[in-house]
């Protein structure tokens, strides 16, 4: 029997799909929409365009005027659906409430099981984690090795344990040094898993709709920590934080024997119990970006400014859009390779706004913002200093050699 | 007659509409459907917060003043515009009914209005990007049908006895003579389109705003 469009979808996707009232609020603040003005591949007309898919397949409609969508116009969906960045923003502003940052990853997966999707090098991401580990292609044993600081101690067991993540281990190294930094000068004793062991958390194969290595994956790593007696699972990746906390427990089948924490909330907590001592300071104009899957995803949005607040001497501005307002970077939803002149546009904005606003740095909390702010630089006029929070803290701590 | 095979014709087409939606809601309980974690609040709370989330609109009032006002107006008194209109549907409603049909009286005033500045926000930002054709055409619909409606009423009285005579008779097969006037036939049928064209938003939109709430509170 022929595949519909709602069997992939639950009863709350479903009934979000038939809530949208076609009102373009989500326009306003769709990034891709900013730096393309394609009404064509918004939001709304994509809900739009795949209502009419199920009206033409499974309704009235069908019986009437036969099941068949041209090919041409699911071709133009698929592409739709995968140049959005999925940040969440116009899940977020939509007085229907539809939350989009959940129902496009779905509508992607349809499309790939449909033949259709994903796009460009998108395809061939579970072949690469099955072999490496990773989505980039790097070999595992360089995981950790080329930054990894000297002197840093790994518990065998421990009740925390931290969890690199691909983005950062590649593509951000002094992010996650500064992660490792941090945890080491709170002194608390952690864990990590072995450089081959720590596989992908699945998040690109999720936010691509290629979900058939998932559940392997997650009981892999799950059950790794598990061995470790670890209670908490500290990360600064946002979406590997939001896969671990809204999926995993799904893919593993169960609720997670430890908690999920971002690396901010951790280094908050510490600086709140005496166990991390900021004693210098720094006379700065700091800009903190939310990156979306930490703000509009687990809903981190106070902790990473209170630590930024607890630096004597710093001055914290704001984006216009701030919180779950955000604005994407334009390396979300795997569409910054496949579509790379959106995303690098899309963090011109940001880069832009933060010079407009005077800010000495821009700080980020996202190795995935990290690399695309970067990358949108070069030959960019404009030009702002940008730093990892972690990566920031450390320098204060450990003075710049870091 | 051509008005009541209309009339039929519709219902039967909403009727199956209705079946075919109910069914793909009871169908999609799929296996392929994602698995959400998310906190909840204690019961009953969370039906309050809800419910005073769908029923001023607070996700548009975040979002958008300005349009929330010409919304919110909107439905408001689109919601006793229809509960009015019942008194040509049902027989026996409770005498404080009337107390409806007054406020509905002056929600059919209202509601053009709201329309007509639902038009005029949307086009103060940029017309042809953020009108879709579909709102569009929708909010036109209803500007008619509420004008053709305010005529009537004010201007060319209807006898309201024969317009329920009239509507009761289809429902019970019993049918009786379409009232003689023009813009009477003109308010019905444009009241069949705006049925066919309901927006799904109107049956779905209360859950998933309700839904939503839960979704911000939820926090690692």
């Amino acid at each position: 029997m022929k595949r519909t469009f709602t069997e992939g979808l639950g009863r709350k996707e479903l009934a979000e799909i038939k809530a949208c009232t076609q009102c373009r609020e989500c326009l306003r603040y769709c990034p891709v929409q900013e730096v393309t003005g394609r009404v064509e591949i918004s939001p709304s007309e994509k809900i739009r365009i795949y209502r009419d898919f199920i009206e033409r397949t499974e309704s009235l409609r069908a019986l009437i005027t036969g099941r068949d969508i041209p090919e041409q116009l699911l071709k133009d969906f698929t592409r739709a659906v995968f140049e959005c960045t999925t940040c969440g923003v116009c899940g977020e502003v939509c007085p229907a409430g539809i939350d989009t940052q959940r129902l496009w990853p779905l509508l992607r997966r349809e499309m790939v099981k449909r033949g259709l999707g994903p796009v460009g090098g998108q395809a061939e991401m579970p072949e690469v984690i099955r072999n490496t580990g990773n989505p980039y292609n790097q070999p595992p044993s360089e995981r950790y090795r080329p930054w990894f600081p000297d002197e840093t101690e790994i518990a065998e067991k421990a009740e925390v344990a931290y969890y690199v993540g691909c983005t950062g281990a590649y593509q951000a190294q002094p992010m996650v040094r500064g992660d490792v930094l941090i945890l080491k000068a709170i002194g608390i004793e952690f864990t990590m898993l072995k450089e081959e062991e720590e596989v992908c958390c699945g998040f690109p194969l999720f936010i691509t709709g290629q979900h058939e290595l998932l559940e392997g994956l997650v009981k892999r790593l799950v059950d790794a920590y598990k061995n470790k007696g670890v209670k908490e699972l500290v990360c600064s990746c946002p979406c590997c934080v939001n896969m671990m906390a809204k999926d995993w427990p799904f893919y593993y089948g169960k609720e997670l024997p430890f908690k999920i924490v971002h690396v901010t909330q951790y280094a908050l907590k510490a600086i709140k119990t005496g166990k991390l001592r900021i004693d210098h300071g720094l006379e700065e104009r700091l800009i903190y970006h939310d990156p979306c899957y930490l703000s509009r995803g687990v809903g981190v949005i106070k902790e990473p400014r209170d630590v930024l607040r607890s630096i004597p001497g710093v001055e914290l501005i704001e984006f216009d859009r701030w919180g779950r307002l955000s604005r994407c970077c334009g390396a979300g939803g795997a569409a910054r390779k496949v579509f790379h002149d959106n995303a690098v546009a899309i963090a011109r904005l940001s880069i832009d706004e933060a010079c407009h606003r005077g800010a000495d740095r821009l700080v980020l909390s996202c190795p995935a913002c990290y690399e695309k702010v970067n990358d949108a630089m070069k030959d960019y006029p404009k030009k702002v200093r940008i730093v990892d929070i972690m990566e920031l803290l450390s320098e204060i701590i450990y003075g710049q050699n870091a | 007659m051509i008005v009541i095979v209309i009339t039929y014709i519709v219902l039967i087409i909403l009727y199956i509409k209705g079946v075919m939606n109910v069914f793909l809601l009871c169908r999609a309980d799929s296996k392929e459907s994602i698995y959400l974690r998310e906190k909840g609040y204690p019961a009953p709370l969370i039906y309050l917060i809800s419910f005073i989330d769908v029923i001023f609109f607070r996700r548009l009032f975040r979002i958008n003043k300005p349009l929330w006002l010409g919304e919110w107006l909107f439905h408001i008194s689109f919601l006793f515009v229809i509960l009015a209109h019942l008194r040509f549907l049902l027989i026996g409603l409770p005498s404080w009914w009337s107390h409806i049909v007054c406020i509905g009286k002056y929600g059919g005033i209202v509601m053009p209005f709201s329309l007509v500045y639902i038009l005029i926000v949307r086009a103060s930002i940029d017309w042809r990007r953020y009108i879709s054709p579909g709102n569009l055409f929708l909010i036109l619909l209803l500007i008619l049908i509420s004008l053709s409606g305010l005529f009537m009423r004010y201007i060319n009285r209807m006898d309201i006895i024969d317009v329920k005579a009239f509507v009761t008779g289809i429902f019970t097969f019993n049918l009786q003579p379409l009232p003689d006037s023009r813009v009477f036939v003109f308010h019905y049928l444009l009241g069949l389109v705006l049925l066919l064209y309901l927006p799904s938003h109107v049956m779905t939109a209360p859950i998933t705003v309700a839904e939503a709430r839960r979704r911000e509170e939820f926090r690692i």
